[in-house]
């Protein structure tokens, strides 16, 4: 078996979902042979991660909407260890869907692992299908609801649209969108059963990262009762 | 927020004193802050959506052509030292500094910055303050930018802090090591850029820079030094030496003269330490750069009314300047002076030439040799060498050795206003006291033999122009006035004509408050 001499990204996404339900990858960089000390900070929040997502005709950047001025936080990482994270993929940079109609979507995620070093991922694909769902596809696309769901706190007059995406069939969707109206219960109650639990807890972590959310008491008290440890299987 | 500090000065990693005002005005603007409402109850964390909500209830209705921004002096989020949190559908009008937020316990952070909050290390909150709100203006992190330079990192601004910190070292650490500027493409952005994209409440955060519009160009000053057509009732012109060598202390004359036939409203801050006057070098590199003083002030703009015909002058040294030393390379700089006479007029001089050549003499090797160093050139842009001993031994030796020449009486002038005044290190709990016997006898060698109104000339320049009160300015005048009665020390100083009193005493009153002649 080769052995895989450079860090790696990568970057996994359902390969079909609706439109009327939210996506959310994981991220993973991976050590090669040599131990490495990368930026901890894999998520979207912080700004060393930014997903492109194209397809026909249409490239957009997937990167969070709020600028924030952070430390730097770092992991030092054993030979083919790796650091796990989530990543809501539902808006651009400038909250916009991200993905605004059905179709077969590329995505590439670009993250600035130390200074000077910015790994890029393989390409991985999803294909976006018609919603079944018409107004909680209308409310994916309301710029209210994606900063709410984002944001995990409800903005502007996102109330209805959320309450529309809570309705998903997905668990993360259902999360998101409980996480967003301040439901706890609702977030406990979608994660029934092992992957449901797993999806549960990298939807959570999509929005309230570690090293991000360590203080906010929603992410501890959520992984508690999910009896999730926060980072995101793989 | 209560208990939490709006950083209104700090001092930075030069030594120079930094405000959010200073800031910008690297970039052109002229922003003033307005701390208004202190008493935001304590909220020991805040979410977005309570930020949108205080942005909301605390901002304020506003009319006419200037630009709002609301900036939250706030607790904390998550670990974040600030967050543009304002991107709805009035988007970009607030932002917020986090003053919970420590900074970390690394070799790299500064000592005394090390695990503190940001409420406690005033430098490092007024780079994140400035940085958000120049989110706010739609700036982006340099690395997410679509118009990435080769060198998406650096130390400038719109950088993270955590970026910055990567550039720190045990021996140049956080946040002395962070450039309290914005970078060229961030400079031009504000300057140039368009109005929507720029002002906050128009275009949403992303426009020009991120994925909304990018494919607008990236903004450019126009080649050279063009100076657009200004103002054709108002002339702005700078002299200076023609020629010098590296390291000679170098002084400039300012000069707005109303040529239209109107009376006109303009600035009284005719210096380069409040934003209002700049100057535009250009090196013999064909560098462009901004040269404003090290020390840089913010407050009101006292206005002067200029009669036809009329003038106000400043004279202003540009030795050591937020570009350092700042004629160090051999070679022809041009210069053109920029004022902003008023909230919507700007003028510019004619493009004056300097042509610095290596030092040619024994003499000018000798303080050419000297003045080099940062702790000489601050001392002689602030008009006191502090605690800085290895400066007050290079300026005591300039004065004593070459009095007779202007940076010998300029560093005489400096160690004059230095000792007639006591100093307190307040870092160190010290205190330096007046030495007057020693103060004289420096005055007394700047006086010595040389014009009396070039003598006045290098006492306003070396008095900081933020210190209005410096004894300097007012002990030489006494001094001139003495040589004019006859009172004089009998040291040598040259006996004045009434004509050349009363340009001294011009020369002073406009240090103190300029004033229409």
């Amino acid at each position: 078996m080769p052995t895989q001499a450079e860090p790696r990204l990568q970057l996994r996404v359902d390969p079909a979902l609706p439109l009327d339900e939210c996506l959310v990858g994981t991220i993973a960089v991976q050590a090669g042979s040599q131990a490495l000390r990368v930026s901890a900070r894999l998520n979207l929040i912080e700004g060393d991660l930014t997903i492109t997502v194209t397809a026909a005709g249409y490239s957009a950047r997937c990167a969070w909407p709020w600028p924030v001025d952070t430390q730097r936080r770092t992991v030092d990482l054993a030979p083919r260890m790796r650091l796990v994270g989530a990543v809501p993929l539902l808006a651009t940079d400038t909250s916009a869907p991200l993905f605004p109609s059905a179709g077969d979507y590329s995505l590439v995620a670009e993250y600035d692992a130390a200074p000077g070093v910015r790994l890029v991922s393989t390409a991985a694909t999803v294909r976006r299908t018609p919603g079944q769902d018409g107004a909680r596809a209308a409310a994916l696309r309301d710029r209210d609801v994606i900063q709410s769901l984002l944001s995990a706190s409800l903005l502007g007059n996102a109330a209805a649209g959320l309450r529309a995406v809570a309705g998903g069939t997905r668990v993360t969707t259902r999360v998101l969108a409980a996480l967003a109206l301040d439901r706890p219960d609702a977030v406990v109650a979608a994660a029934t059963g092992d992957q449901a639990q797993a999806d549960a807890a990298a939807a959570i972590a999509s929005v309230l990262p570690a090293g991000v959310a360590d203080t906010d008491p929603r992410r501890a008290r959520l992984l508690a009762r999910l009896g999730a440890d926060g980072i995101p299987r793989w | 927020m209560v208990n939490r500090h709006f950083p209104v000065s700090a001092t930075i990693g030069s030594g120079a004193i930094a405000t959010f005002r200073s800031i910008y005005a690297t970039a052109g603007w002229d922003v003033t802050v307005v701390p208004d409402e202190i008493k935001i109850p304590d909220d020991p964390s805040l979410t977005n959506a309570e930020l949108e909500t205080l942005l909301a209830g605390h901002r304020q209705p506003f009319t006419g052509e200037n630009w709002r921004l609301w900036l939250l002096v706030g607790s904390s989020q998550g670990d974040f030292f600030g967050i543009m949190f304002d991107d709805d559908t009035v988007p970009r009008e607030g932002a917020a500094g986090f003053a919970d937020a420590r900074l970390g316990n690394d070799t790299v952070i500064a000592a005394a910055a090390r695990n503190q909050p940001l409420n406690n290390v005033p430098a490092a909150f007024l780079r994140t303050l400035v940085h958000e709100a120049g989110h706010a203006f739609n700036l982006f992190h340099p690395k997410q930018d679509v118009h990435r330079s080769v060198d998406p990192i650096g130390i400038e601004i719109m950088n993270q802090t955590g970026d910055v910190i990567g550039f720190a070292t045990a021996a140049n650490p956080y946040p002395n090591n962070a450039a309290f500027v914005f970078s060229e493409h961030d400079r031009l952005s504000l300057v140039h850029s368009p109005d929507p994209q720029v002002r906050p409440g128009w275009k949403n955060f992303g426009w020009g820079h991120g994925s909304l519009s990018a494919g607008l160009p990236v903004p450019v000053d126009v080649a050279g030094l063009a100076v657009p057509g200004g103002d054709e009732g108002l002339t702005l012109s700078v002299r200076m030496p023609q020629q010098a060598f590296v390291g000679e202390y170098i002084t400039a004359e300012v000069v707005l003269t109303n040529t239209g036939d109107q009376p006109r409203h303009v600035t009284g801050l005719l210096t380069l330490a409040e934003g209002d006057l700049v100057f535009l070098r250009t090196s013999p590199r064909g560098e462009l750069d901004h040269i404003l003083d090290v020390a840089v002030a913010c407050g009101p703009r006292p206005m002067v009314l200029l009669n036809p015909g009329e003038s106000v002058t400043s004279h202003v040294q540009v030795f050591f300047t937020t570009q350092g030393v700042t004629f160090d390379t051999p070679g022809r700089h041009t210069v053109v002076a920029q004022l902003d006479t008023d909230p919507v007029t700007t003028v510019y001089s004619t493009p004056v030439t300097v042509d610095i050549r290596t030092p040619a003499s024994e003499t000018e090797l000798d303080i050419s040799g000297k003045t080099l160093s940062s702790g000489v050139g601050r001392a002689l842009a602030l008009g006191d060498f502090a605690k800085d001993d290895a400066a007050r031994a290079i300026l005591t030796h300039l004065a004593e050795s070459h009095a007779d020449t202007d940076t010998g009486a300029a560093s005489a002038l400096v160690m004059a206003n230095s000792l007639a005044r006591s100093f307190t290190d307040f870092t160190g709990d010290t205190t330096r006291a007046a030495d007057p016997p020693e103060s004289e006898r420096f005055l007394d060698l700047a006086v010595s033999g040389r014009p009396v109104q070039r003598a006045m000339e290098l006492a306003v320049t070396v008095a900081s122009p933020t210190e209005k009160d410096a004894p300097v300015v007012a002990d030489t005048l006494a001094r001139i006035r003495q040589g004019a009665t006859g009172t004089a020390s009998g040291k040598g100083a040259r006996t004045a004509r009434k004509g050349d009193v009363a340009a001294a005493e011009r020369l002073a009153e406009d240090f103190a408050s300029l004033r229409a002649r």
